[in-house]
């Protein structure tokens, strides 16, 4: 499955967070650990419940490569916005700051397992600004060294499509226009979530207090209901008589744009990060919702009461035919009646 | 992807949705790995019964332009899965040829005229293959 065509954002620049985990394991493989070792900690950092080291192990081993590979993805979108010229990705470091902040713990730990039994979470000032500062600044550096290459534009649909779209449209008994953008990303990204989110509902109820159940619980099993609902994307739908926003394969309606109130229509281009600080459903500049996942193309319909919404898409231009033929007849049908 | 339905048309319903599924990917609107509704989904969105979608997405997965994958709904088949035999899918266009002429016939127009408008369409639509050939 490709998530991208290619990466435009060279891997070095995670070199240090590499380094940082490479070192880490070394130190785990060579480690002697005790039967008992606190997994979770309260707000004054002393242990409220324990594991064995193999979930101890596996925890160390997933949760940085977690970091990097949220870093990855990061930086290869940052990339893909860079179509003019290089930007500084202050992205870039958080990775390595993460993995450098949990390597401190992790090393102070295995260092001398019984301090941390007795006095609490803690960790050493002097290994924490080398690891996670120095992980943070080799990454500063590596970026400000990466070299820039800029992406390439959006292919732009032939207008033979867009007119043959409305043609048919005109000329059609009952049509539907149907669109939908589904990325690879967002089908991880949503189950993945939500089973997070699940672990996490069931870790707060075996091991927290009552005020953590009651806040906590409510909201990680919100959290992974919405992110199932995701699943499935962002479809734009076209009918006689509105235009329709709608999410994931459950269908839920995040707009419903009466063809009536629609005052204009037009083909944009536009930044995600820049216009809207990024994807998804989002309220950005110029008071503007915008619904997209990938792209930096959509289309945006103005209301009469100069509401504005940008729906991405990946062939625009048919798109905002669509729209427009489906308001064509919906004009000829009032006339007619 | 553009689909309509027309009571008038003599086809059964399942066999206008695969129709219009077949045109939007000769047309290269939908491409291979391109998603689709899912049946639940065009059926409420098309009014029609649950089963009419599922019968013309099972037809399109038989006839290997659709492919089903769990978690990923139903898509256009990559790569799209050429005929059986060659042989067997020119008799069936054949045999759809005849239909489309006695239908014709039948309307007032005549074989020639079939003939150039099947030119003509021909001309403004190229297929699938032919495009990713000339790009």
């Amino acid at each position: 499955m490709k998530i991208f065509p290619r990466f435009r954002h060279p891997l070095w620049t995670h070199a240090a967070g590499a380094a940082v985990y490479a070192f880490m394991l070394y130190r785990l493989a060579v480690a002697r650990l005790p039967e008992r070792i606190p997994m979770h900690f309260d707000l004054s950092g002393r242990p409220n419940r324990w594991g064995s080291p193999s979930e101890f192990a596996l925890f160390v081993v997933l949760l940085p490569l977690f970091f990097l590979a949220f870093g990855l993805v990061i930086d290869e979108l940052w990339a893909g916005e860079e179509r003019d010229r290089k930007r500084f990705n202050f992205f870039a470091p958080l990775d390595e700051f993460f993995i450098g902040l949990f390597a401190t713990f992790f090393l102070s730990y295995v260092r001398d397992p019984g301090v941390v039994e007795k006095a609490g979470l803690a960790a050493d000032p002097l290994l924490m600004a080398a690891l996670a500062g120095g992980a943070a600044a080799a990454a500063v550096l590596l970026e400000l060294m990466r070299p820039f290459e800029p992406s390439p534009p959006e292919p732009h649909a032939s207008a033979a499509g867009a007119a043959e779209t409305r043609e048919r449209i005109l000329s059609a008994a009952r049509p539907l226009f149907w669109q939908a953008q589904d990325p690879a990303w967002m089908r991880i990204l949503s189950p993945g979530l939500s089973l997070l989110l699940l672990a996490a509902s069931v870790s707060i109820l075996l091991s927290g207090g009552p005020a953590a159940v009651l806040a906590g619980v409510p909201l990680c099993l919100a959290g992974a209901a919405f992110m199932l609902v995701c699943w499935g994307g962002i479809r734009v739908i076209v009918n006689e008589d509105a235009v329709e926003v709608r999410l994931g394969y459950v269908g839920a309606r995040l707009l419903r744009l009466g063809l009536g109130e629609i005052a204009s229509v037009s083909v944009v281009d536009f930044s995600p990060l820049r216009d809207f600080g990024g994807w998804g459903i989002r309220y950005g500049r110029k008071k503007t919702w915008g619904y997209f996942l990938r792209g930096r193309r959509g289309v945006l319909l103005v209301s009469a009461a100069g509401k504005r919404y940008l729906l991405g898409s990946d062939d625009p231009e048919r798109l905002a035919a669509a729209i427009e033929a489906m308001r064509e007849r919906a004009r000829t049908r009032a006339s007619d009646a | 992807m553009l689909i309509s339905l027309d009571d008038g048309d003599p086809r059964p319903l399942y066999l206008q949705i695969a129709a219009a599924v077949k045109r939007e990917i000769f047309s290269g609107a939908l491409k291979p790995g391109d998603p689709l509704p899912s049946v639940r989904e065009l059926s409420a969105m098309l009014e029609v019964n649950l089963h009419t979608v599922h019968k013309a997405y099972r037809m399109l997965r038989d006839e290997g332009i659709l492919a089903f994958r769990l978690g990923r709904g139903a898509r256009v088949a990559s790569p799209l899965r050429p005929p059986a035999s060659p042989r067997s899918a020119r008799l069936a266009v054949r045999e759809r040829l005849r239909d489309l002429l006695a239908e014709a016939w039948c309307l007032g127009v005549s074989p020639r005229e079939v003939l150039d408008m099947l030119a003509e369409e021909a001309e403004k639509q190229k297929a699938p293959q032919e495009r990713s050939g000339s790009a």
